[in-house]
């Protein structure tokens, strides 16, 4: 990696290393090994012979799996040990780390093995802010095996390190002697294992099937989500990477939360987010619906059960809403920390019905649908009544929780992502434009699902009588005449926050747009203050806090331009969308095919490469679902009835895409596409 | 009487909760503190709700302190806090568990937004 870090994980279970596999985490930064927001190990230092160890290189197996070849000694300038050290290191509920040493010396070698280790049990949380503990840590020797324990009242937590060789275990870690005949060899397996304890010292929650599983089964486990998938057959080298990358991602990004048996829903990303949250699992879930469905199934499910039920300031909780992020660590625990869940968002609760909706239209699953029905009602009730704090008809944002709420309830959530065109920030609440678009569109998919799912032709009458009167305020009110395009927000007098952001081309994939006003959408969003060449900016150049390396206010995303490239399509801009696409899928191509979650917003041509943003998460779920998106919008794929439309609008450079095996209420199915449309070109 | 016991009665008296229209199984709450466990035994089918004071099996079993469950029901806090404190031990299936936390009330209502929002919900 290029911040010199080593990431493996599996679930909400990640360990975050040096090069050589080492472990030596200070109070504020994100190494150690991490399980449910608990930092489980702090320090994690392999000596041998009394040195410490100097990487000739490090493997990236699999997303779980990593393998750092070693030679004792630092600081030289050449290498020339006669001793080889090999950790082998897999992500389960903990980690098993396989300790191989080889003598390549024609005598025999004796010293001393060590591993150090320590845990600080910090929550995530603590971990961004520099907190201290309330807690007492305590560590002990138990048959050989090193027990560090954290205990705060009732809440308690357990670090267990063994191997299984023979180890001195000591409170600082675990020691071997080692004698190693010439050329032989020796190994151990260490396992670490992070326990959260219930009531009488019972584990809180039961085994998951990887915990017992072995190295083996984790690889079956992946090339039977990879062989699942479509097949992709095409000219673009670089498009096939960057394809396989997003599969292998998602697999890594999986998430099973405590309720959903074997499940699994899209987490939002590493290292900060592998948890559920409304938004990230939603939008994921749609990105990957063509090719992998039932992440959107096990998504549904999950939020469903979840649902707001009762009115919460402290979790910003109302009737209907779908969950914002749950959290599982000690300061959630103790109600220091909101996320229990905590439900400040306001997007996730229409984007619920939207998934619902496609996801019935891909896989037929109208099972679903129909069990999940109060859980639609509720959500599209919800956007009528406890989000219409303006009081003007509008989706609006503003957080009842004051100490520990989210400020910003959209996807731009930094603090100043929201303003005007001068640079001066709305007050609250905020009624952002997206947010329309997204409640627009869930009133059209409800009033289908009513009328075919729900027997309810009323309710849907009534859904199809607000959409439109949506639509209508909507290209009243949020108008900018001057600029011909839509306002970011209202404010919270209902004036216009006038500033050019990428929020416009969600609208597209809403289809809030009025016909006549779609083109003046489109020319902005290909237009040369917001389009940079790689994709579109969060924040359009000429804007007052428009700055190229700003989180929100002018980098680009990913995720961001695979929907604005849905909604060019959705409009008949065939040309459009593929250019965005072919922009952020070259820029891919600089990343390994793994897109970072946002990259500079400078001009193509003065940086030539697209510049990664410095503090981005990476591997996320939402860049991760972005390539698939792309795919699905250059082939046209859409479902009618029980079938499957295709129209390719793929560039020349991609060449011919092939898409073999698409699951869907079809059963399987191909699609073809032959690269005819003219992007332009880069030097 | 108890908050728990108040709570419990009423949710036998409506016998009726749309929350949980898709749940059918039984929870049970293991109530412990000095003296006998006391058991409440909630059968859903399809919203429809008994109570009573069984020891059955049930695909959900929830035991903790009485003062705690008091608490949760007063919503001074939560079921899935109290679990990850330690307070808590659910055997079985947990999402019956994250169902069976609709029925109960919230930590804090009633803020002026809150009220606000209240007066434009249609009836």
């Amino acid at each position: 990696m290029s911040d010199g870090l080593v990431r493996i994980l599996h679930g909400n279970t990640f360990v975050v290393s040096d090069t050589r596999g080492d472990i030596e985490a200070s109070a504020d930064d994100p190494t150690g090994l991490f399980s449910f927001d608990t930092r489980f190990l702090s320090r994690w230092v392999l000596t041998v012979g009394g040195e410490r160890l100097t990487a000739l290189s490090t493997d990236d197996l699999q997303y779980f799996e990593t393998r750092f070849f070693l030679v004792p000694g630092t600081g030289t300038v050449y290498v020339n040990a006669t001793l080889t050290v090999i950790r082998r290191r897999a992500v389960d509920d903990g980690f098993r780390e396989q300790l191989t040493l080889l003598n390549h010396d024609g005598s025999p070698v004796e010293l001393t093995v060590r591993v150090d280790a320590d845990s600080d049990f910090a929550d995530l949380f603590e971990v961004k802010d520099a907190m201290a503990k309330k807690g007492t840590r305590t560590t002990r020797v138990e048959d050989g095996r090193l027990v560090m324990a954290y205990e705060r009242g009732t809440f308690q937590r357990t670090t267990t390190v063994s191997s299984t060789k023979p180890a001195r275990a000591d409170e600082q870690g675990l020691e071997f002697t080692v004698r190693i005949e010439p050329h032989g060899s020796w190994d151990t397996e260490l396992h670490v294992v992070p326990t959260l304890l219930g009531p009488g010292g019972r584990r809180l929650l039961p085994d998951t099937p990887v915990a017992t599983g072995r190295w083996q089964d984790m690889e079956d486990d992946l090339e039977r989500w990879l062989a699942a998938a479509p097949r992709l057959v095409c000219d673009s080298d670089s498009l096939r990477a960057t394809y396989r990358r997003s599969l292998v991602d998602l697999a890594a990004l999986r998430f099973t939360p405590m309720i959903a048996g074997s499940r699994s829903l899209p987490a939002a990303g590493l290292p900060w987010f592998m948890t559920m949250f409304g938004r990230d699992s939603i939008l994921t879930s749609l990105q990957a619906l063509p090719f992998t469905p039932e992440l959107a199934a096990t998504t549904l499910r999950v939020l469903g059960d979840w649902q707001g039920t009762r009115v919460d300031d402290f979790r910003d909780e109302d009737p209907g809403r779908i969950l914002h992020e749950m959290r599982y660590g000690e300061l959630t625990a103790f109600e220091e920390r909101p996320h229990s869940p905590y439900y400040g968002s306001a997007d996730a609760t229409p984007l619920y019905v939207v998934l619902l909706d496609e996801y019935e239209r891909w896989t037929g699953d109208d099972e679903l649908v129909r069990g999940f029905e109060p859980e639609a009602r509720a959500a599209l009730r919800w956007i009528d009544t406890y989000a219409d704090l303006q009081g003007n008809g509008y989706v609006a944002y503003q957080r009842r929780n004051e100490q520990t709420g989210l400020e910003n309830q959209c996807w731009k959530d930094s603090w100043d992502s929201i303003s005007y065109h001068d640079g001066r920030l709305p007050g609250f609440p905020r009624a952002t434009c997206e947010l329309q678009g997204y409640a627009y569109d869930a009133k059209v998919r409800g009033a289908r699902l009513a009328r075919q799912f729900w027997g309810d032709p009323g309710y849907a009458d009534e859904l199809e009588a607000q959409a439109e009167d949506l639509k209508r305020r909507f290209n009243r009110d949020f108008w900018v005449e001057d600029g011909q395009y839509y306002a970011l927000a209202l404010d919270a007098d209902g004036a216009r926050v006038d500033a050019l952001s990428s929020n416009i081309g969600h609208l597209l994939w809403s289809g809030i747009v009025d016909d006549d006003r779609a083109a003046a959408i489109a020319d902005h969003l290909l237009g040369p203050r917001l389009f940079s060449g790689w994709g579109v900016r969060t924040l359009a150049e000429g804007e007052a806090r428009y700055n190229p390396i700003g989180y929100h206010v002018g980098t680009v995303w990913p995720f961001d331009n695979s929907f604005i490239a849905w909604g060019l399509r959705r409009y008949g801009f065939k040309t459009e969308a593929a250019r965005v696409a072919a922009g952020i899928l070259d820029a891919a191509d600089y990343f390994a095919g793994r897109l970072p979650e946002a990259f500079g917003g400078y001009d193509r041509d003065l940086t030539k490469y697209p510049v990664q943003y410095p503090t981005a998460c990476s591997p996320q779920a939402w860049s991760t679902g972005a390539p698939l998106l792309f795919l699905r919008t250059l082939l046209g794929l859409d479902p009618m009835g029980e079938h499957l439309l295709v129209d390719p609008a793929v560039p020349v450079d991609i060449g011919v895409v092939e898409l073999l095996d698409i699951p869907g209420r079809w059963g399987r199915i191909d699609a073809f596409g032959r690269g005819l449309v003219d992007v332009g070109r880069w030097p | 009487m108890t908050s728990t016991h108040e709570f419990f009665d009423d949710l036998a008296r409506r016998g009726h909760d749309p929350l949980l229209g898709r749940v059918t199984a039984d929870v049970r709450f293991d109530l412990v503190g000095s003296g006998e466990t006391e058991h409440i035994l909630v059968r859903i089918d399809h919203g429809d709700i008994t109570v009573s004071a069984e020891d059955a099996p049930a695909q959900c079993v929830v035991s903790g302190d009485r003062a705690l469950l008091d608490a949760i029901v007063d919503g001074g806090t939560s079921i899935m806090t109290a679990l990850l404190r330690g307070e808590l031990a659910v055997d079985g299936d947990p999402e019956l568990l994250v169902l069976t936390q609709r029925l109960f009330p919230g930590r804090v209502a009633g803020s002026r937004s809150e009220q606000a929002a209240r007066e434009r919900r249609s009836p």
